[in-house]
């Protein structure tokens, strides 16, 4: 395969990664979840670690990854439905503010020391 | 470089049925998205939003123990795996290019989801009040 680096080639990559990325969490979600069979103890001592730093970063990354995701999968369908690919490039641009945006206040929420 | 008339992974004559499906799929990504992206506000605002919700035992099998609730989980996530492994079958498709190789890795892809799909209806389905 190869490679072109431009505004279209930018939302592809971090498109598949992203998808990656969050198919990697639906196999971990769920598989978390599972542990519900496992009563209210074993469960809830589980889904502690969740509090932790490092899951906090992770989730970060995750609200990151959904809005991306999302906002972007919204032009990919405005471009093949709806003519959009006039405007795929600022449709990019919004995807990219937005994550930055939901990165913001999630971080915000997560450490409001830093305010 | 001179680009090829046609990609040399791609069948010289695809047959109507395997293009019908091809285009079945690449349908079903895009509707599927749609549902998630409503499914996922839903999803979200269940868990993090509502006041008493949450992520401990209790809060989740209370939220469960609603019939509406556990369809639309289980609805989000045959949604959302199928979703995953559409956008996972694109990728495979574009670094896989050995026919043989491709049959076998995309099974495999099937299969994995399967299990996944499997244990989280599963999980549903065998809560308390289920």
């Amino acid at each position: 395969m190869r490679y072109r680096v431009k505004t279209g080639f930018a939302a592809w990559l971090l498109m598949r990664a992203t998808g990656l990325a969050l198919t990697l969490y639906l196999v971990l979600h769920v598989w978390v979840l599972s542990h519900l069979a496992d009563g209210p103890e074993a469960f809830d001592r589980l889904v502690r670690w969740l509090e932790s730093p490092l899951a906090r970063l992770f989730e970060a990354g995750l609200v990151a990854a959904v809005i991306f995701h999302t906002v972007n999968g919204l032009r990919v369908i405005l471009i093949d439905f709806a003519g959009g690919a006039r405007y795929h490039r600022p449709i990019f641009w919004l995807a990219s503010a937005a994550t930055a945006a939901g990165l913001i206040v999630f971080l915000w929420r997560l450490w409001p020391g830093l305010t | 470089m001179s680009v090829p008339a046609t990609l040399p992974d791609a069948p010289a004559h695809p047959s109507r049925l395997r293009g019908a499906l091809q285009g079945l799929l690449w349908l079903g990504q895009r509707l599927s998205a749609l549902l998630i992206a409503v499914g996922l506000v839903l999803h979200l605002a269940a868990i993090h939003l509502t006041p008493g919700a949450g992520v401990s035992f209790r809060e989740v099998a209370a939220r469960l123990a609603s019939p509406g609730w556990r369809a639309f989980e289980a609805a989000f996530l045959v949604a959302v795996t199928f979703h995953a492994v559409g956008g996972l079958r694109i990728i495979v498709e574009d670094y896989v290019t050995t026919p043989l190789l491709r049959r076998y890795v995309l099974l495999l892809l099937v299969i994995l989801a399967a299990e996944v799909l499997a244990l989280g209806l599963y999980t549903l389905a065998s809560l308390p009040g289920a």
